[in-house]
């Protein structure tokens, strides 16, 4: 391709120099690639939505949206019109007391693919609103959500969503998962405690100050009341409300005799409390409440900080994870029409019409049609098996070459997807619980502070006995580990932040600290250290032409086979670069014979080239590998070994990682020598092929067993189990849902390599707990001994906690620095 | 300065309507989505449909 190849204005795909399709935007005449890419810009302009084109990031929308725009995507929306179906998504809205058309609101939740800015939620706000009968609609940009609401006797459900489709962004109806509902609820409570904790803070500071000056000034004692009283009163709320939270974990914690964090802030914040009430009751020494509501507001804002980091990881997890409905064509019993239905509605005896590249929806039999059929996402093997009626099919397998009609045999409750979807579930509850560090320093941390509080407590008891209660008072308030429970969270949230940047979103909280004790690596290998296609890894020229010529004639034969084993040869050329090839014929599962300039090839296994010359078998060049043979009537053109290539940086990768002393494995379903191939190649020692779902899980059991913390790294739907039950594990974007869903983390960007990053940042990040728990607990043991002696007034405490917070939290910060980048050139 | 019995309760007033204020905000979803909202002032809303009311006719004719 040359270099200044005119790039489509719309989506930014290369389009030909020569493009038909051409449109004024922004009073400039821009190219593009496609009819689709037309449509779509097309309606945007004539909407009057140009800035669109002005305020988008990086200038393209994530994809071309021209393949959901094809007559036959638009049609299908039509299915949602089905009463039954809109079931489970549409909302009736409550009849509404004062208007007259009672029932005919109605909402639903769209998950909208495509959406990559803040350009694209007003697009798409605007053209719903631009449509009559819609009444209201929000799209939320971070999670790619829209909530529409419309009348239903004017628009359909379909029409709403062929109305996004117009604007290249393809919509589907979408039933929140109960965890996203949970994260919602739980985002909401907590800015709600942030905001009592915060707003009551502020009040409190100010009467604090007014009793500190007193201290100095002196101040009459009627006033030092009121203002204790009104600090008190601002005070409860806060404790009780915003201060819930470390409440209830500390009583959790201490039912299960399990010292977290919890406790020792729970007994600081509990203890100055109850004696800052006491205190104004009896007109005591000292009151504590600015203390414990700026604890509260800066504790709750470190959790609500932490929390949202993981509830996006969660939130962008969920959104790759969600490949949208999964649809059958059944047989309709009265007209004999095919009717599209989720694949979860279906039932045992149905009749299901799957066509080419269609995903089965559920396991059955063959009745009709001979095709082949991609099973990889199960035995994690490429290559397509062959079936014919009588076969059984398994759901989630992909239909590769013909259409065929399925008869159901199994509910989708018994399917063998669900029945992984349970072992993984198992996988899951057993999975290896971690102690974060500052959990296991909490633990100390608590039963070092009752002994000092003690101590302090019966010392004072004999020398001032009337002080005693008020310096043990002070000694709970200056040690409130405020600081120590902000060092992990506050390391945690930039860790996350900086890995989202590389394209690694940890789904999990102890992702860092897991991840750090790994001892073992195991990868799957389809998909994972290979590419997970077929490409040509080596050529053997028996004849005196260019290997370029010959490639290109192979490849114009094989853009005629549907079988995966062409895409090797065709993925190389443009489709203008090929020839034009007559009278191909296709043998299923041998090969392609056509005539090329006037010449007749065939390209195929060796027992199809021998069909043509009676008898004479070529031999392969070697006898292990995937030999595929070019040839005319008299002579061999040349050899192609085709295989699944290893990624160009998983070699680097494993050296790196056997460089840190990890101990790499490889567990493949693949039942032929190519993991040991694979394995040679990269230098890793243990192997296993052949190894099913529950075996895999076994192996890493028995890891387990032998004390090593096992990192798994997959991605086909027969590794979820094994993902759920590794210490830690990794799942790939292109991974199947299960996977992504079973794993801790999940790998965006497609580059493996990006897990040196990974292994850069966690380190870092543990030094910098580690840090964060050393200055914390020094801070609190400097600290210590002068509230023991009686030194440290309420004032001193409460600038002593706040800046040895604020220590902790730029040290986390520094996080953002880490540069570890892997030298695919070094190995 | 027996002003504070007036002026301290006056506070306590603005600060319940405060929290109930963002209490609301918070409930109504208000800091659910702050990407989108950093981006809105962008957007011309003035720029509008000139044309979109000549091409209704044809949109209609696809919905069918």
């Amino acid at each position: 391709m040359s270099e200044n190849v005119p790039s489509c204005y719309h989506c930014g795909l290369p389009c030909n120099d020569s493009t038909e399709y051409k449109l004024i935007i922004l009073n400039e005449q821009r190219d593009l690639c496609c009819p689709g890419c037309k449509a779509v810009a097309e309606a945007i302009v004539d909407a009057g939505m140009e800035s669109y084109y002005q305020h988008r990031e990086t200038g393209t929308p994530g994809s071309s949206p021209a393949p959901e725009l094809v007559p036959s995507f638009l049609k299908q929306l039509s299915a949602w019109d089905d009463p039954d179906l809109q079931d489970t998504y549409v909302r009736e809205e409550a009849k509404d007391e004062s208007s007259d058309q009672s029932t005919d609101k109605a909402s639903i939740t769209l998950m909208i693919s495509g959406i990559t800015c803040a350009a694209c939620v007003w697009l798409i706000e605007h053209q719903l609103e631009n449509t009559p009968g819609i009444i209201k609609t929000k799209v939320n940009l971070s999670t790619h959500r829209a909530e529409v609401e419309w009348h239903r006797q004017q628009l359909q459900l379909s029409d709403v969503l062929r109305a996004i489709g117009r604007v290249g962004y393809k919509a589907e109806p979408y039933s929140p998962l109960v965890q996203e509902t949970t994260i919602t609820k739980e985002n909401r409570q907590a800015l709600a405690r942030i905001g009592v904790a915060g707003l009551g803070a502020m009040q409190v500071m100010m009467f604090a100050v007014g009793l500190y000056a007193g201290d100095y000034q002196g101040i009459a004692t009627q006033h030092e009341t009121f203002l204790r009283w009104v600090s008190a009163l601002v005070c409860i709320p806060v404790y009780l409300y915003a201060g819930a939270p470390f409440l209830k974990g500390a009583w959790r914690n201490i039912k299960t005799k399990h010292f977290g964090m919890d406790v020792p802030v729970a007994i600081a914040i509990s203890a100055a409390f109850f004696a800052s009430i006491w205190s104004t009751f009896t007109q005591g020494p000292e009151v504590y409440f600015d203390s414990v509501c700026m604890f509260i507001f800066f504790l709750s804002v470190g959790r609500y900080l932490e929390m949202r980091a993981r509830h996006r990881s969660i939130a962008s997890s969920i959104r790759t994870s969600q490949q949208g409905v999964l649809m059958a064509r059944v047989k309709n019993d009265q007209d004999d029409e095919w009717q599209l239905k989720p694949a979860d509605r279906l039932k045992r005896g149905e009749v299901v019409f799957v066509k080419a590249g269609e995903t089965i929806p559920g396991d059955g039999i063959i009745e009709t049609g001979i095709t082949l059929v991609n099973e990889a996402m199960l035995t994690g093997e490429e290559t397509p098996l062959e079936k014919a009626p009588g076969d059984l099919v398994t759901g989630g397998t992909v239909n590769t070459e013909q259409p065929i009609q399925i008869s159901i045999t199994k509910d989708p409750k018994d399917s063998v997807l669900y029945t992984l979807r349970r072992l993984l579930d198992q996988a899951q509850s057993e999975k290896p619980g971690i102690t974060q560090l500052a959990d296991r320093v909490a633990g100390y941390f608590v039963l070092g502070v009752l002994v000092v509080a003690s101590v302090t407590y019966t010392s004072w008891y004999f020398i001032e006995p009337n002080d005693a209660f008020w310096i043990v008072l002070s000694v709970l308030v200056v040690t409130c580990p405020c600081a120590l429970s902000l060092a992990t969270p506050a390391a945690i949230t930039t860790a996350t932040a900086k890995l989202a940047n590389h394209g690694f979103l940890p789904t999990h909280a102890k992702f860092i600290e897991s991840f750090r004790q790994v001892t073992d690596v195991v990868f799957d290998k389809t998909g994972t250290l290979t590419y997970g296609k077929f490409s040509i890894i080596e050529t053997v020229n028996l004849c005196d032409q260019k290997k370029q010529d010959l490639l290109i004639v192979a490849a114009s034969l094989e853009q005629h086979s549907e079988h995966p084993i062409a895409s090797a040869f065709t993925a190389q050329f443009d489709s203008k670069e090929l020839l034009p090839v007559s009278a191909p014929r296709i043998e299923r599962n041998q090969g392609v014979e056509g005539t090329v300039n006037g010449i007749t090839y065939r390209i195929g296994s060796a027992e199809f080239i021998s069909q043509m010359r009676n008898g004479q078998s070529p031999q392969p060049p070697t006898p292990h590998e995937q030999w595929i043979l070019l040839a005319t009537e008299q002579a061999d053109l040349a050899w192609f070994s085709i295989a699944d290539a290893l990624r160009q940086d998983a070699k680097p990768l494993v050296a790196y990682l056997q460089n840190a002393g990890l101990t790499c494995h490889i567990l493949s379903g693949d039942s032929s020598e190519h993991p040991f191939k694979v394995a040679q190649a990269l230098k890793i020692n243990d192997v296993i092929n052949n190894a099913s779902p529950e075996e895999k899980l076994i192996h890493i059991r028995q890891l387990q067993q032998q004390n090593k913390r096992v990192l798994m790294i997959g991605d086909g739907l027969n590794d979820a189990p094994v993902l759920a039950g590794a210490d830690v594990s990794i799942a790939l974007s292109t991974g199947t849902d299960l996977a992504k869903v079973a794993a801790d983390a999940v790998l965006l960007n497609h580059q493996i390599s990006s897990l040196a990053h990974v292994v850069g940042v966690v380190n870092k990040t543990y030094r910098i707990i580690q840090q964060n728990l050393s200055w914390a607990l020094a801070y609190n043991l400097l600290a210590l001994p002068a509230a023991a002696l009686g030194f440290v007034p309420p004032w001193l405490a409460a600038i002593g906690m706040s800046s040895s917070s604020l220590i902790v939290v730029f040290n986390a910060l520094r996080i953002q620095k880490v540069n570890a980048q892997l030298d695919l050139k070094a190995n | 300065m027996d002003v504070i019995y007036f002026l301290i309760p006056l506070a306590l007033i603005l600060l319940i309507c405060a929290i109930g204020a963002f209490m609301w905000a918070a409930k109504s979803g208000q800091f659910e989505d702050l990407d989108r909202e950093a981006h809105r002032i962008l957007f011309d809303e003035d720029m509008k449909p000139n044309q979109a009311k000549e091409k209704p006719d044809s949109q209609n004719q696809e919905n069918q």
